[in-house]
This record gives structure tokens, C-alpha cells and sequence, in this order.
């Protein structure tokens, strides 16, 4: 497993650090009790059994309860006993356990007479962490296909190892009354596993079985029909969930238990479409196999072109799809078990339209017992090779997770629904990582809290939420609210940070109402009432809003590519100055116009922006990201002007010339067309002009396919030279409010701006002169790569700053991220990416975080990074002043 | 009290009076200037957009900063519960009869367009403002600020259009003023008009009045004078011109009004367009609303200037059309009756009043999707990546 999931242990200390032993017990042998506070990972992850266990081999004798802030332990016995008890807790936890402190101090013995375990105190500060939600465990699987195990074949098999946690906790401490499991009542064989302190389901509190847990069942519709009605399973119908109720409509069979699973695995083989319930939320399954289900799943859920990941059952059948290295198994096969993307083998058994001209595939291992039903037949056959699993959600809209819910908004993609009644209380979509091959290992500098792994993320959820960020300062509480597209938001306590789930596009509705509950349930189970609010500086964006009606809190605007650098530097513990690159699709700008291909001087802060791509019109606004071809026309009226018409190249010839000349008099005249520095727009405009994408179906989808047409064939093996001289460098006026001193956090940089244009000529004779895609893609990459380069040493040379962070939706290009890695480290200067967050804006809320904190703790006026105010749009704004009365 | 309206250091601007703030929409902090801290507790620190020192064209849009400034400077300057309802219109009992009265002022660039020109405009939007709180057009005022340079005979063609205009509404301009600004001070004409209507009926108009279960209506296809002044003004006609609807609406509602008496509230859709005013009315009646996008009605002229300049269409103005919230059971009589009448032959229901998510508009999507019609600062920005 690479080690980055488990940063908690990372910083275990020495749990005897600092103790203080009174000196009557000098004597070894004579009985001593410590009164222990454990915090950390320790509820949930059958830690009171474990402790109960080791007090046992260690023959003491004490106590041990949850609390809020982990769990609170007596233990009494000889002195040395005690010590090697205390001694192995951090060596010997459970596997899913993880403690952040130990303390301990020396009191008489209270003569306990044996080790029990106490109730919950529910009481003190709430920092005791949540555990995520766990792939079920090797010991649960033997027994789920054990024919002599009770629960052979149970869907909800868990143990204090595995199972539901984040997705089902309302509340802590984490007991089962504060869970979805609380109306479920154990029976007695349940329940004396829970109470036994020797058992694997101790406490357990998910635990349940076929006679008292939750139960599965199928709902049978035609595709495109009725909405079928949602009801409880046949053998449960006496407890009706609150989500589901216990009428039965006609026509709709609902076969129960395991007739449900074996009836909706004959859906699938049959090519029908089956929502299927599970951990976090519904997914959408289908035969990976089968090429009309995938089609018929693409066209019913509106999801033209965007890969589906695939569900295989393990790593053996993962190998019939993609090259799969040690590191990648293992990162598959990991406790988190998250959508991992991996080369796909050419000959992958899976039909075009999962992910199609993608020569990646997501794949992922299954990581409930249901998932496992569903593959392994009652006779121990394998019934799929790959089963496409796709969020249960029409388009982008959040994914279902309640029966009823689900049942009605899929109704018009489903053919079945398979239901389950425990109640998913927060959504958490798959995660989905990128996995990077061994040798492409980035090398960090010593420094570097956080060893490299293999992998970046690119959704973190499931699995990895809530495990916090740890900091080396302590920030007090703090909310972000993240930003518009994938939106996460983070509460911070201390020196933790915890991201929440994947949110999503919060023009959606089912998302703005899961970004106030998240926020409030964030809050409930971390016991943090936030005082001071992060949000971004669009006004605009539906979390700034949201931000700016809270009730009795501070609220501070963080402007978008500040909140990126400072998220990495957050993630490497870094205090800055930084020299930070921060490329994406579009953050607004102070000056109010949109920022998005930005080398900044930043700390936490304040920043200095140093330089930028120039500024073309982004014509027609949104329309224009969508429209990948409006920019590449911008980009070409600025290299050639009105000649650009005479160019023998085939995207002029394709134009529609009088749209494109309306168009062009709309960017030109800066009709609802704001000027933008946006590095995304730049490969858009790119990937335009080569012909590969003209109009995007989803986010980035132009970009990633420019980076794959590198990997296409390319006959001839030419390569250009490396010219970092493609994209001009140009300083700005000396007058430039951007440079101004004040504003800066460190050593002062006269800024720059960075000018494609050169590029965009140099890829214009490329395309005339017939030359193959794939090396138009490098050169231009290379291009990019190397003014980036040459940039950050420009900027470093001036600052003394040798610290390059890397951050933005851009950084998901694995070329750009590796070579300008090496590019900017061959000038001798270290490089930061990310590895516990995603570049995009799914990681922006760490950042926020950080900036506003380090505002709010610089209190006035002379920390004019912060803004505390939307600016004029159009004027430039020297932020500064306003801060003054805060 | 409100010292802050005045204050020259913007620092001081920061700080309102927390009854400035509509209910539960601020952060209260402590205030940190010496002189705000005296013992008075109730000043808070204004939210963002309030926090600028000057007017920015944004606070014109009829989005967002448009509404902050009427509820931070002008309602608690005129406090009176006539003010407060924020129709487009006052309507009052006088000497026995109940009035409407209602003023606007119109600044267009360019000053005649496809359609229209501001003289019509001027008529219109008057008179569509008392109609809209079910009175009939009876006066107007007209006050002209002409700029030095203005061609004589530009000014006779609009005063000639306001004559027709007035002629077609059925309502006389009687009263009237001039004055004239430098040169490069003005774009040639502001009008400001000022209307008087009866209002002969019992019913009670207003934008509070929305309930759970009420059809949404709009009486003809959306944006298209936005669209036409644009595409005019910034040289983006291509094939056939789009048209301004700006027509007066006074005896479509006088026929929606003789047909049901289900009507609970009309509106026309003009700064901020459609989206902008469903949200007026949703917040002010605190009940929530979905939309059907498909059914919606822009022509197609519009939504493919709208799709080229990247414009939603459901925010861009219209100065003739009208959103009514009819009672549920009186959609088909009140469709009936505008469909009948030349002004909303193509009359449409595009939605209904809900009790979930209040003061939220939502559209149901082509897909499927549920997205949030949401209400801007001002000019839109790209809010995806």
C-alpha cells in the first residue's frame, strides 16, 4: 500500500515522551496505574478489543471508554508490565487504527479486578477521528463464501476491521445509536459477538446478520417506463425503512434477499441496466462485455463520451484489461479501493463505448459483500469479467442514495434496482486516483514531510474522507467552502484539516443542498463551530454565497490560484514564499478578470502575481469552454490578425466565417467576452486547431485528448529541439499595479507576461506542413514545459526563492506535471506537486483554509494578500486598506 | 444613523447598521474601530459586494447589487410599507379610488433600434409598470436630459414615437421637463417617465402573493428587445434583424383580468429578465419554483445570437412581455383569454410555485438535471473551469 493513505501514522510520537514518573515507582514490579488518553483513529477500528486483548497478554487489569477525544484507558498493574502495554499500542494496533497521541500520567491504583470495557463518555471536545469507510476484510470474505459460516452469502458481512463508517455516522462518539445502523436491533448471536471482548465484531457497530441486519432486495421496471415503486424486502416488510415504503405496486416483482442479487446478476447477463446500492451511494452497473448495455447506459443517463469505470472482481481478470504493476495492485487492491486509472492492454475484453479512443480504463476491485455476491454465483461462478459501475446520477447531478429517490429520478435509465434498507447518510462517491508508474517516481527534496508515492488523486472520497490533512501550524477552526465545479468543502481543528466528500457542480440543486448538510454534519462530528469562512472571490459562485449568509462568522474571499499554491504548500508543510505555478481552466482574478495560467509569489498570507499567460478575450463567456474552437480563433486573430482567414490550414477552411466573424467582432469589441489568462483555454485552443476536439462534453475532455494524441504513433521520430523561446517573455510596464511592492510576501519580482503566440505560429506551420499529430502534441507540450521553466528560474534567479509548487486542474496532465518537474529541478530548484489532494478544485478548499487563517492571525492591515471585498470588476484592485477593520 | 451613506473613508463603509441587513443574511462581528465599538453593538460588517465605496455599472443590472443597494440605501432612507412591497408599482386608496403610480427612467444605447427606439420605451415601460399591478394607464409625466449636440430632428422622431405610443396605450402625457447637459455628458436622450392608472378591481397584485401549487405563465417568447438593442448597438446583425417586443401590455391584462380572478401576481420581465424576476417574486413570497426548460419560449433568432455571445436567455430583457402567477385552477381560462388577444397569442405555461427549496428557482433540465436559475451580480462571468 503506498504509504500516503495512512499519514496519520506518520506522525505517532513516542507515546512515553514527556511522561512523568512519580518517583515511588521506581520499583518495576510494584503495581502502578496510568490513566492513558489515546488520540487518533481509534473508534470503530475494534481499538477496545484490541486494548482489551493486550491487557490480557500482558496480565493488567483497568478500564478503557470511547470519548470524544479518542478513547480514555486505566490500566494498572506491575510498572514494567504497564510500560510495555503502553509500548505496544502504537506498534500492534489494528490495521485500520491510527494514533495521532498517547498521554499518560501515574496515579495509586484503584485495585480494578479485572479489564473491562466502559460505556461511551459523549462529552469534551470531539477529537477523536472518524474512520473512512473500509473495503470488506479478507476474514469477512472467507465467511461470506463459508456455506457453513451463519453468514454465508450475507450482504452486510463487517467486522471492526471493514465496513460502513463515514457514510452511516451521524454523530460521535461512534456508537451504533449514533449511526443508520440504530434501528436495526442485534440479535442474541449479533449480540454476543458485539459484547465479547475476544471476538472480531467487539463492538462492531455495524454488526448484523441475516435474521436482524439490513437486507437486499430488487425492484424489476422496464427501462424508460413507470417509476417503480419503492418497497421494503419481503422478509423485512414488518420494518420499514424510513426511506422505503411497504406498499407494492402491481407488475413490479420484488424478490427478496439472495433471489434479489441472483435477479438482478440475470438482469445484467440478460444486457439490462441495474442501479445498484451501495456503500455511498447508487451506481449504475451494466455488462462491461456487452456492447448494446453500454451504448443503451450511455444514451439513457445522457453521458455522451465520458469514460466508465469497470468493476472486475480481482487483480487476476484486472491483468485481462490493463498493465498492472506491483504498485498499481496494490494501490487497487487497498482498503480504500478507490477508481484507480491504469493503461489499458490492447487487447482489454470490454466494449468501445466504456471509454471510448481512451488509452486509459478505470478500473476498480469490488469493496462491499453485495459487489462480491454479484460477481460470484450461489455456485461459485464467476458471472461477469467486468461490470461497467457508473455514479447512479442522470448527467452530472449528484448520485442518488435513497431508495425512493433513486427510484424515481432513475427511473428512465434502470431496468432494476437493487435496494438495500441501511440508509446511506452521507453521499461519498467513488474516489479516483491516476496511477503513476514506479519509474516515474518524482524524486522530493529530503525536506519533504510526505514520502512520493505512485499515484495522484483526482477525486478524493470514499476511502480517503473524512482522514484529515495534518498541518504544521495550528489554524483554529476554520471552514472553506471550496469552489463552483467538484466542489469540496474543509473544516479545520487545529492542525487538522478534513476535506469533505466529493460535493460536485454546485449549479445543481441535489449538490447546493449536500454543500449545506455537509457543512453541518462536518461540523457535528468534528464538535467544531467555525468562526472565520473561506470562500472564493467570484461573487458570484453559489459557495460564496453561501459563505456570506452564515450567521455569526467572519467571512474572508480568497482569491481561486492563491488557494491552489497554498493547498500544496499546505500538503509539503511548507511556510514559503513560494515561487507557484498555478495553471487551470478559470479562478476570478483581484483585477477581475479571469485568471487562470498564473506564476505567483505566494505565503499563506499574500501573494504577488509575477507573471501570467497574456490576456486574450474569452469570447462568449462559458460558451467558449465549451466551444473549445472560439479560443483557438482568438488565439490565431492575435498571432496573424485579419490574415489568419488566408491560412491553408483545415480548421480555418471548417469555420463557419460568418458566425466566426460575428464572433471575432464580439471578442475584439470585449462583448461578453472577459479577458482571460487561462492556461486551460490555451490547450482548448490547441487541441482546436489540431483538429481534435471542437466543441467538449465535459470538463478537461479537449486537453486530456491533446496529451493522448501524444501517445499515438508517430512514424517518423522526429523531435523538435527543446525551445523554451516559443512562448515569449515579455516584462511588464514598470508601472504595473501587480508588481507593487506592498502587496508582495517576500522578495519583490518585476512580472512578466508569457505570450503563446510565437507558439501558435510555430504549431500553424507544423499543421501545413502535414506533420503527425502526435509530435504537433509533444512540440507543443515540450513548448509549454519549457517556458514554465524558464519562467520559474527568471522568478527565482530575481528572488533567491528555490521552492516551485504546482498546482491546478492542468496538473492532471501527467506530461506537464513530470516534465516540468524535471525541467524546473534540472535548474536546481525543488518542486512540489500534489499527492493527498487533488490539483483541481476538488483541493481547494485546504487552501483556502490556510489562506484565510494565516489573514485572520496576521489581524490588520498589513497582510494585504487577503481580501476581504469583491473589487470593482474591470478596475484594478490593490487590496490592502480594507483589511484594516477586521 | 445612517452616517455611513455619507462617510468619505470607505473603512467606514464597511460597517452598516444591523437593521440595514435583511433578516439573517449577515455576519455580526464585532466591530473593531474605535469609534464603531462605543457601546454599539448593532453595526456589522457589511457583506462584500456592499463593502465598495463607489457605484459600479453592476448595481444597474437588476441583479444582486441592484437589490442590495435598494435594501441598503434606499428603503431604510424611505421607510414606508409602500415602498417595502418592491413592486414596479404603488397602489394606493386616494379620495375613495384606488391608484397606481409608478415612475422609470430610460437610458439605451443606441437611441432608435430594430423595433423600437427610447420614446416608445419610455411609453411603454410606464404604462406596462402600472398594468402589472392591474391598473389602467390613465397619465404621464415626461422629462427629457438632452445632450448639447443632439440633432433637432432625432429628438422630434422620438417625440413623435411617444405620441404614437401614448396614442396606442391609451394614456396622455401631461405634464413635462427639459434640461440639457454638456456636451459628452449624456448619450444623447435619458427620459424619465412618471405614470398614473386606476386600478377598478378588487384584486390585490403583488409579488408576495405566490403560493405552492400557482402556474407560472409568460405571455410570449423571451429576450428578444435585449437582443435586438444589443446586435444593433454592437454591429452583430446577421440575416434578418432581431425585432424589440416593446409593446404595451395594459389591455392584455385588463382581458386576464376580466377572465379569472385567480391572478396572483404580473410582472414584466424586464432588467435581469425572466430569471431575475421569478427570483424577486420567489424570495418575496417564500416559496420556491421549478421551470421546464424545453418549455420555455425563445425564438430561434434569439437563442443563436444568445449562444454565440455566450448569454443566457432567461436573463436577458424584455419591454413586452409578462410573467403572471395564476392560481392552478385557472391556468386553461387565463392561456385561453391571452391567446386570444394579439399581445399573447403564444401565451405559454413554463412552470409551477413549490413549497421546496424557498426563494429558489430551479430548471429542470433537457437531461434530466435539476440546475439552480440563480440571480447574478451583475455582467456574467464564467463560474466553470
Amino acid at each position: 500500500m503506498s504509504n500516503y493513505h495512512e499519514s496519520v501514522e506518520c506522525r505517532t510520537g513516542d507515546p512515553l515522551a514527556g511522561s512523568r514518573f512519580p518517583a515511588t515507582t521506581s520499583d518495576q514490579r510494584a503495581t502502578v496505574r496510568a490513566v492513558v488518553q489515546i488520540e487518533g483513529r481509534v473508534q470503530g477500528v475494534g481499538f477496545r478489543p484490541f486494548l482489551y486483548q493486550l491487557a490480557g497478554q500482558h496480565g493488567l487489569r483497568g478500564t478503557v471508554r470511547n470519548c470524544a477525544t479518542g478513547v480514555d484507558l486505566q490500566i494498572e498493574g506491575p510498572r514494567q508490565a504497564v510500560e510495555s502495554f503502553l509500548a505496544d499500542i502504537p506498534r500492534r494496533r489494528p490495521p485500520a487504527a491510527a494514533v495521532t497521541a498517547i498521554r499518560h500520567r501515574w496515579a495509586e491504583p484503584a485495585g480494578y479486578p479485572a479489564f473491562v470495557i466502559g460505556q461511551s463518555d459523549p462529552e469534551g471536545h470531539r477529537s477523536a477521528l472518524i474512520a473512512p469507510d473500509l473495503a470488506v476484510c479478507d476474514d469477512c470474505l472467507q465467511e461470506l463464501f463459508d456455506p457453513s459460516d451463519r453468514r454465508y452469502r450475507y450482504p452486510f458481512i463487517n467486522c471492526t476491521n471493514c465496513g460502513p463508517r463515514f457514510s452511516i455516522i451521524a454523530d460521535v462518539p461512534y456508537d451504533r445509536a449514533a449511526t443508520t445502523m440504530s434501528r436495526f436491533a442485534m440479535c442474541a448471536a449479533c449480540r454476543a459477538e458485539y459484547e465479547d471482548p475476544a471476538d472480531r465484531r467487539f463492538h462492531a457497530e455495524p454488526n448484523a446478520c441475516s435474521a436482524c441486519g439490513p437486507q437486499v432486495w430488487l425492484v424489476e421496471g422496464p427501462g424508460n417506463g413507470p417509476t417503480p415503486p419503492p418497497t421494503t424486502p419481503l422478509s423485512a416488510a414488518g420494518k420499514a425503512a424510513g426511506n422505503a415504503l411497504p406498499h407494492q405496486g402491481a407488475g413490479w416483482a420484488t424478490p427478496g434477499r439472495e433471489e434479489g442479487i441472483d435477479a438482478a446478476a440475470a438482469w445484467l447477463q440478460r444486457g439490462g441496466i441495474v442501479a445498484v446500492k451501495g456503500l455511498g451511494g447508487f451506481h449504475l452497473a451494466c455488462d462491461a462485455a456487452n456492447a448494446q448495455a453500454v451504448e443503451t447506459l450511455r444514451q439513457r443517463k445522457h453521458r455522451e463520451e465520458k469514460p466508465f469505470a469497470l468493476m472486475v472482481p480481482d487483480l487476476e481478470t484486472a491483468r485481462q484489461f490493463c498493465h498492472l504493476e506491483a504498485g498499481a495492485a496494490q494501490l487497487l487492491s487497498s482498503r480504500q479501493r478507490p477508481i484507480t486509472l491504469l493503461p489499458r492492454r490492447h487487447d482489454a475484453p470490454v466494449a468501445d463505448a466504456v471509454a471510448p479512443g481512451n488509452p486509459w480504463l478505470g478500473l476498480l476491485l469490488p469493496y462491499t459483500p453485495l459487489h462480491y455476491l454479484l460477481f460470484i454465483s450461489p455456485t461459485g461462478q464467476q458471472r461477469f469479467r467486468a461490470l461497467v459501475m457508473t455514479s447512479g446520477n442522470l448527467s452530472d447531478e449528484p448520485i442518488a442514495i435513497d431508495n425512493r429517490e433513486a427510484c424515481q429520478r432513475l427511473a428512465s435509465v434502470a431496468d432494476a434496482f437493487l435496494l438495500h434498507d441501511r440508509e446511506i447518510l452521507v453521499r461519498t462517491d467513488d474516489s479516483v486516483v491516476l496511477y503513476e508508474a514506479e519509474n516515474q517516481k518524482t524524486a522530493l527534496p529530503e525536506k519533504a514531510p510526505i514520502p512520493s508515492p505512485s499515484c495522484s488523486m483526482i477525486r478524493r472520497s470514499r476511502g480517503y474522507v473524512p482522514t484529515p490533512i495534518f498541518l504544521q501550524r495550528d489554524v483554529g477552526n476554520v471552514l472553506a467552502v471550496g469552489g463552483h465545479l467538484k466542489n469540496t468543502i474543509a473544516v479545520a481543528r487545529g492542525k487538522s484539516v478534513f476535506l469533505s466528500q466529493h460535493i460536485g457542480d454546485l449549479h445543481d440543486l441535489a449538490a447546493r443542498t449536500s454543500l449545506a448538510q455537509s457543512v453541518q454534519h462536518l461540523c457535528q462530528i468534528l464538535g467544531v463551530r467555525p468562526q472565520l469562512v473561506a470562500h472564493d472571490l467570484h461573487p458570484d459562485y453559489p459557495s460564496t454565497r453561501f459563505a456570506t449568509q452564515m450567521e455569526g462568522c467572519q467571512t474572508v474571499a480568497v482569491q481561486h490560484h492563491h488557494a491552489h499554491v497554498a493547498a500544496c504548500m499546505a500538503e509539503h508543510g511548507l511556510d514559503g514564499p513560494v515561487i507557484g505555478i498555478a495553471l487551470d481552466g478559470s479562478g476570478y482574478g483581484t483585477d477581475g478578470t479571469v485568471w487562470g495560467g498564473e506564476i505567483l509569489i505566494a505565503d499563506y498570507g499574500q501573494f504577488q502575481r509575477v507573471a501570467h499567460l497574456r490576456e486574450l478575450p474569452l469570447p462568449g463567456n462559458e460558451q467558449a469552454i465549451r466551444q473549445p474552437w472560439r479560443m483557438a480563433l482568438c488565439y490565431l486573430d492575435a498571432t496573424f490578425g485579419d490574415d489568419l482567414w488566408d491560412l491553408p490550414i483545415p480548421f480555418v477552411r471548417q469555420l463557419d466565417r460568418p458566425v466566426a466573424e460575428l464572433l471575432l467582432r464580439a471578442a475584439r469589441g470585449r462583448i461578453h467576452s472577459p479577458l482571460t489568462s487561462s492556461c486551460g483555454r490555451l490547450f482548448d485552443a490547441v487541441a482546436a486547431l489540431l483538429g481534435i476536439r471542437h466543441t467538449v462534453h465535459h470538463e478537461g475532455q479537449a486537453a486530456l485528448e491533446l496529451e493522448l494524441a501524444m501517445e499515438a504513433e508517430d512514424p517518423g521520430h522526429g523531435s523538435f529541439p527543446d525551445r523554451g523561446d516559443l512562448i515569449a517573455v515579455a516584462d511588464d510596464p514598470p508601472h504595473h499595479a501587480q508588481a507593487s511592492p506592498d502587496t508582495s510576501p517576500g522578495p519583490v519580482c518585476r512580472s512578466f507576461t508569457l505570450d503563446a503566440t510565437p507558439l501558435i505560429r510555430a504549431l500553424v506551420d507544423d499543421i501545413q506542413a502535414r506533420r503527425p499529430l502526435a509530435r504537433i502534441s509533444r512540440r507543443f507540450h515540450q513548448a509549454l514545459v519549457q517556458s514554465l521553466a524558464v519562467a520559474a528560474s527568471r522568478v527565482a534567479d530575481q528572488t533567491g526563492l528555490n521552492q516551485v509548487v504546482l498546482s491546478g486542474g492542468c496538473f492532471q496532465n501527467r506530461y506537464l506535471v513530470k516534465e516540468l518537474t524535471a525541467a524546473i529541478q534540472q535548474r536546481g530548484l525543488f518542486v512540489f506537486r500534489h499527492r493527498l489532494v487533488p490539483p483541481s478544485d476538488g483541493g481547494l478548499a485546504l487552501g483556502q483554509i490556510l489562506v484565510a487563517a494565516a489573514g485572520a492571525a496576521a489581524g490588520a492591515g498589513d497582510r494585504p494578500g487577503l481580501l476581504t471585498n469583491c473589487p470593482a470588476r474591470g478596475g484594478k484592485s490593490v487590496p490592502g486598506k480594507e483589511d484594516a477593520a477586521i | 444613523m445612517f452616517e455611513w451613506l455619507v462617510s468619505t473613508t470607505w473603512q467606514d463603509a464597511l460597517f452598516i447598521p444591523a437593521a440595514a441587513l435583511p433578516a439573517g443574511k449577515a455576519a455580526i462581528l464585532p466591530p473593531s474601530k474605535d469609534r464603531l465599538a462605543q457601546n454599539d453593538p448593532t453595526w456589522v460588517l457589511a457583506p462584500p459586494a456592499m463593502r465598495s465605496k463607489e457605484i459600479q455599472l453592476g448595481h444597474g443590472s437588476g441583479g444582486r447589487l441592484t437589490a442590495e443597494l435598494m435594501q441598503r440605501v434606499f428603503l431604510p432612507a424611505y421607510s414606508n410599507p409602500l415602498l417595502a412591497i418592491l413592486n414596479d408599482q404603488a397602489v394606493f386608496s386616494l379620495d375613495g379610488g384606488r391608484l397606481a403610480f409608478t415612475t422609470d427612467t430610460f437610458v439605451v444605447k443606441p437611441l432608435f433600434f430594430p423595433g423600437g427606439d427610447i420614446g416608445k420605451l419610455a411609453v411603454n415601460g410606464t404604462v406596462n409598470d402600472l398594468a402589472m399591478g392591474g391598473a389602467r394607464p390613465r397619465y404621464l409625466s415626461a422629462s427629457f436630459v438632452l445632450e448639447e449636440g443632439l440633432p433637432i430632428d432625432e429628438l422630434k422622431r422620438v417625440v413623435a414615437s411617444m405620441a404614437e405610443a401614448a396614442g396606442q396605450a391609451e394614456v396622455e402625457i401631461v405634464t413635462g421637463d427639459t434640461k440639457v447637459v454638456e456636451r459628452g455628458h449624456g448619450d444623447g436622450i435619458y427620459i424619465n417617465t412618471a405614470g398614473v392608472g386606476v386600478v377598478e378591481h378588487a384584486c390585490c397584485l403583488s409579488a408576495n402573493q405566490a403560493q405552492a401549487g400557482d402556474t407560472i405563465i409568460v405571455s410570449g417568447p423571451l429576450g428578444d428587445h435585449g437582443m435586438a438593442v444589443m446586435a444593433r448597438r454592437e454591429g452583430l446583425e446577421f440575416d434578418a434583424p432581431i425585432e424589440s417586443d416593446t409593446q404595451p401590455l395594459h389591455d392584455l391584462v385588463a382581458t386576464m383580468l376580466a377572465a379569472v380572478d385567480g391572478l396572483r401576481c404580473l410582472r414584466d420581465p424586464t432588467r435581469g429578465g425572466l430569471a431575475t424576476t421569478l427570483n424577486e417574486i420567489a424570495e418575496s413570497s417564500g416559496v420556491g419554483m421549478v421551470l421546464d426548460e424545453r418549455a420555455i419560449p425563445v425564438r430561434p433568432a434569439v437563442a443563436g445570437l444568445c449562444e454565440l455571445l455566450g448569454l443566457d436567455p432567461f436573463y436577458v430583457p424584455c419591454e413586452g412581455r409578462l410573467v403572471a402567477i395564476v392560481r392552478a385552477s385557472d391556468t386553461d381560462a387565463v392561456l385561453e383569454a391571452m391567446r386570444a388577444h394579439p399581445r399573447g397569442e403564444q401565451a405559454i405555461a413554463i412552470g409551477q410555485v413549490v413549497a421546496d427549496h424557498p426563494s429558489t428557482v430551479v430548471m429542470k433540465t433537457c437531461v434530466g438535471g435539476t440546475r439552480i436559475v440563480d440571480v447574478l451580480s451583475g455582467e456574467q462571468l464564467p463560474r466553470i473551469c
